[in-house]
């Protein structure tokens, strides 16, 4: 109920790189949301949007996706997507 | 008159909230059971048009995680992004020379794809302003364009 608290402390730096690397995605660029979010998790490394971001692009782009990491994540409200992510990295794996 | 009646509309409010109540413990129910069928729907619009662009239904799930703020109503799409994306291209220079120099290639990388954005948005605040000269020199041009229609009117009317 109260996003505030963590909006004050959320750097102002990482809103805005979670909004690019979102658009980069949203748009289907995943190369780009890969680049981008693999970048910034240098400087942020257990952002959750980030992460969860990271690993789909990673799924996309046929790389690795960090799974501990993500498992580490796997609160209710994001467990749906972090299946989906895994799914889909399962999915390539097979295929190559 | 208005303050007799005040209080009569007031004791139906606690009725309407508690309905309130109620309803906001559906959406949870709802939810699972829509979101099967919301997912078919993306399948469907996938299939039919590969390449929507923005605004993709599969990412709802994603942009619902993150929260607006995060997502279309980050500060990166509004006003003046510029000197705020420049300071994120800052905060990846300062922690790549923190690096040794073999490991610094995803911050750079990272850095030239925040620079395209900025880029991007310099283009397309020049273009907005570009065409909000037209605006002002456009109105003055269809004025001229009616004489001369008028013109070519009374012309073909000889």
């Amino acid at each position: 109920m109260r996003p505030q608290t963590k909006r004050e402390e959320m750097p102002d730096e990482l809103v805005l790189a979670l909004g690019l690397v979102w658009g980069h995605l949203n748009a289907r660029q995943f190369e780009q949301a890969y680049t981008l979010a693999k970048g910034c998790l240098r400087v942020w490394p257990h952002d959750r949007g980030l992460n969860l971001m990271h690993a789909y692009a990673a799924a996309e782009m046929l790389e690795p996706v960090n799974r501990p990491m993500l498992n580490s994540m796997a609160t209710p409200d994001c467990k749906e997507w972090i299946e989906l992510v895994l799914c889909r990295s399962h999915g390539t794996a097979a295929t190559e | 008159m208005n303050t007799m009646r005040a209080p009569g509309r007031a004791g139906h409010r606690p009725i309407d909230t508690s309905e309130f109540g109620e309803i906001q413990n559906l959406p949870e129910t709802t939810a699972a059971e829509l979101r099967p069928l919301s997912l078919l729907e993306t399948e469907e619009a996938d299939a039919s048009i590969p390449d929507s662009g923005i605004g993709a239904r599969e990412f709802e799930p994603l942009t619902a995680i993150l929260g607006s703020r995060l997502t279309w109503g980050n500060p990166v799409w509004s006003g003046d992004p510029i000197p705020r994306l420049r300071a994120l291209q800052k905060k990846l220079v300062e922690y790549s020379l923190s690096l040794e120099e073999d490991d610094r290639r995803d911050c750079l990388n990272a850095i030239s794809l925040v620079e395209l954005a900025i880029q991007l948005r310099l283009r397309w605040l020049q273009m907005k302003r570009s065409d909000a000269e037209k605006d002002v020199i456009e109105p003055p041009q269809e004025k001229e364009k009616n004489p001369e229609e008028k013109k070519n009117e009374t012309a073909n009317q000889a």
